[in-house]
């Protein structure tokens, strides 16, 4: 686990009118932990629970096969494997959480719970086993832990970021050249999209979709078919880097861009410069909205204002703060967040190149590109393989 | 997954049932009575989308703006609505969900829902919109659904897993016993096969894992690179574990398989032996009528007979459909009684010679006097022994 990230929980731990904070959330449970846990979102009726005390300890319960690979990624604590035969979901987990918390001396304390993952379910079955505990939300002093990277964070992310767009580059650096039939088919694209992510090091893929022409209208289609001349293309790709993700989305077209095309890519780009403009400490996510609202009425140019702009990126592939109207957080030097303006092209296909920024004294710092996106992506060749 | 029949059975079901209305809210359960692969919820935690069906009335689907479209197009559910992402998220859905109640259901109306994955924060914010409404846990309704399977589902369900074991046996195909294929390699191999075969395997839940020698110890090895591997090439004379879980029109396999990398020592093929008389043991029991937890009981006592080590600490098999891993559950808890028309995955495992991590999973759907195994491609009483080829 990141030291740095360590020290700030262990601190704001303390600082907690709490005697214990239970994390439920995968994303809350990796922060915490500094562990990914084996694809736990897609396991509803599992889970990874983690338990931190004022006074400093510290212990994850899990089921029996994710406990090697938590203790494989570094973490020195307890590890308490809670027997799935015990009872039906969530009843296991709450019979091993309420003797864990029994030992640790809490069960008749105040402990804060992430209620913003954990099921109601599970909530009540807790008071039921716990009658002493009075439980606090404690989602926002995760989300206000997390919103803020430390360096090492911050690095991590940017490696993400760069394994994204070297995997979309690497993808369409073999895809020219093969768009005449027979041709990559979309899925096989896609495919290609997460090897070389991993190829340059990515520790696992989430979302992935490759989306051609009317398709791309819509935010995911079943990856089929194969690409077609004059098509734009969306790529939209997360990653994890050691669990921390890149939230990613690139366009091309196959063939040289029709002039609309090429004006339509360049349109976005010009909204995206205006919010990068004003991505910078002092100013609030809103105002960042605002911004690119302002600038898309002077320009003319259409954007997907309902959709927001734009988002936190972290242990989550996306998180808060959000460059939304409603969002007035404040930006500060350490926030890692993901501009994603959503435009439209000539047939309604929706545009968007997201890339990732940190904010820093004064500005903020472009950390995703690995190479120029400035223009379109033009998908060209004559060979038969490539 | 529209034409899979679940959409009438779920209608019928909430006829039949004490709700007036349910909403459903966990990615798992929303795929199912939307009938639609919808991969990218998981990777969206912080969105919701939710599916609110009234007794008597036509489900609505309430999405995010930007789903809009895709949900159309996915899902059977005519009415979508979008709610603006102008406001937090969970708000916005909140206050669409509890519109579109206020103006179905009576104020005292009974609405179930799956409570086993709402969070607690987005049922509360709800309660305090629908103060007079009576809110009901649903899962078990909703399980007992899931569970068993229409016959469309089952015939999917016998495809994906035919397709899963087709790719892997295509990937291992080309190994041989020389060291030219690593584990990572082999991996990538097994899902190019399966999506040869038109398989889906995009997601974070579709995931090829090889493993061998010692690394096949660890169910989740070289954390947290799940499912990329290794760059160790299998050596002769070891156990290799592959792993594979792939999708087709939102019904998922869930496969796993030994090699042999060259002819089976004694102990190795013992250990493969162990595992099948556990396997055999656990199909003469899969039939309607018993109860999961009796299956449990058997194949452990059957191991416990033979001096086998089990690792029971998973169960012996789970369900599968629009997850990987599901209800009921071959436990010692889960007292739910087979019934014709479940499918399950059979998953005994055991430690081999060198205390690696051996099963091999077999689909298998309960039939009305016992059950049968789905989608083998090879036989699979014998572990798949690699050629010494060059």
């Amino acid at each position: 686990m990141i030291d740095e990230v360590k020290t700030k929980i262990r601190h704001t731990i303390e600082k907690q009118d709490c005697d214990a904070v239970i994390s439920t959330g995968v994303d809350n449970v990796t922060y915490l932990s500094g562990c990914v846990l084996p694809f736990a979102d897609n396991y509803p009726d599992r889970k990874a629970v983690l338990v931190l005390t004022k006074e400093g300890k510290a212990l994850v319960i899990c089921p029996f096969d994710w406990a090697q690979a938590i203790r494989d990624q570094g973490w020195e604590e307890n590890i308490e494997i809670y027997d799935e035969n015990a009872g039906m979901p969530p009843q296991a987990i709450v019979k091993s959480l309420a003797a864990v918390l029994s030992s640790l001396g809490v069960a008749r304390g105040k402990v804060g719970l992430d209620t913003s993952w954990a099921s109601k379910l599970l909530m009540d079955r807790l008071a039921v086993s716990l009658p002493g505990v009075e439980w606090v939300s404690c989602d926002q002093m995760l989300r206000d832990m997390r919103i803020v990277k430390t360096r090492a964070e911050v690095e991590l992310l940017e490696a993400a970021a760069k394994q994204s767009d070297k995997g979309i580059i690497g993808a369409l650096n073999h895809l020219e050249g093969t768009v005449e039939i027979p041709g990559y088919t979309i899925a096989e694209f896609s495919e290609r999209v997460r090897v070389h992510i991993v190829e340059f090091g990515g520790s696992g893929i989430g979302h992935l979709a490759t989306l051609q022409g009317l398709d791309t209208r819509q935010y995911y289609v079943p990856q089929r078919g194969t690409f077609r001349q004059g098509n734009l293309v969306r790529i939209d790709v997360t990653n994890h880097n050691l669990g921390y993700w890149s939230n990613a989305g690139r366009m091309a077209v196959i063939g040289q861009p029709t002039v609309r095309q090429a004006k339509a890519y360049k349109d976005n780009l010009v909204l995206k410069a205006a919010a990068q403009k004003v991505l910078k400490p002092g100013l609030h996510c809103d105002q960042v909205f605002h911004k690119v609202e302002k600038t898309a009425e002077e320009t003319g140019i259409r954007f997907w204002h309902e959709v927001g702009i734009g988002h936190g990126v972290g242990v989550s592939h996306q998180e808060a703060p959000y460059l939304h109207r409603w969002d007035t957080t404040l930006l500060e030097p350490g926030m890692v967040l993901v501009l994603d303006i959503c435009t439209y092209g000539p047939l309604g296909e929706l545009i968007h190149s997201k890339d990732t920024y940190e904010i820093v004294e004064g500005g903020s710092k472009l950390i995703s590109w690995y190479k120029k996106w400035d223009r379109l992506y033009a998908v060209t060749g004559f060979r038969a393989a490539h | 997954m529209k034409e899979l029949g679940v959409i009438e059975k779920v209608q019928r079901a909430i006829e039949s049932s004490v709700y007036d209305g349910v909403i459903v809210v966990g990615p798992d359960n929303v795929q199912y009575v939307a009938s639609a692969t919808l991969p990218f919820l998981y990777s969206n935690p912080d969105q919701y989308l939710v599916v609110f069906w009234p007794k008597g009335r036509q489900p609505v689907c309430i999405c995010p703006v930007k789903w809009e479209t895709t949900v159309r197009s996915l899902s059977w559910i005519r009415k979508v609505q979008s709610y603006s992402e102008a406001m937090p998220p969970m708000k916005a859905a909140v206050d669409m969900v509890a519109h579109h109640v206020r103006n179905t259901l009576e104020t005292s109306a009974q609405i179930g829902m799956d409570m086993n994955r709402v969070s607690y924060d987005f049922f509360k914010e709800l309660r305090g919109c629908l103060a007079n409404m009576q809110f009901m846990e649903c899962d078990d309704w909703l399980n007992e659904l899931r569970m068993i399977k229409t016959p469309q589902e089952r015939e999917l369900l016998t495809e994906v897993a035919f397709r899963t074991d087709h790719g892997i046996l295509g990937a291992v195909h080309h190994l041989s016993v020389r060291n030219t294929q690593s584990e990572k390699r082999l991996a990538e191999e097994i899902r190019v096969h399966c999506l040869e075969r038109l398989l889906d395997t995009v997601g974070h839940h579709a995931v090829s894992l090889v493993a061998s020698g010692a690394h096949a110890q660890e169910f989740w090895p070289l954390a947290p690179k799940f499912g990329i591997g290794w760059d160790k090439m299998p050596q002769s004379g070891e156990l290799v574990r592959v792993e594979m879980r792939a999708s087709l029109n939102g019904y998922w396999s869930d496969a796993a398989r030994m090699l042999a990398m060259g002819e089976p020592s004694l102990e190795q093929r013992q250990a493969y032996e162990a595992l099948m008389s556990l396997r055999e043991t656990a199909i003469r029991h899969l039939r309607p009528g018993v109860k999961c937890s009796e299956v449990f009981a058997a194949v452990k006592q059957e191991a416990e007979r033979q001096g086998i080590v089990l690792i029971g600490d998973l169960g012996v098999g789970h369900g599968v459909g629009v997850t990987t891993y599901e209800r009921p559950y071959l436990n010692e808890s889960d007292d739910t009684e087979l019934t014709a028309g479940m499918v399950l995955v059979l998953d005994p495992i055991i430690y081999g010679p060198d205390r690696e991590i051996i099963r091999s999973k077999d689909t298998v759907l309960i039939t009305e006097t016992g059950c049968e195994i789905l989608g083998w491609y090879k036989d699979w009483r014998e572990p798949y022994i690699t050629a010494y080829t060059f």
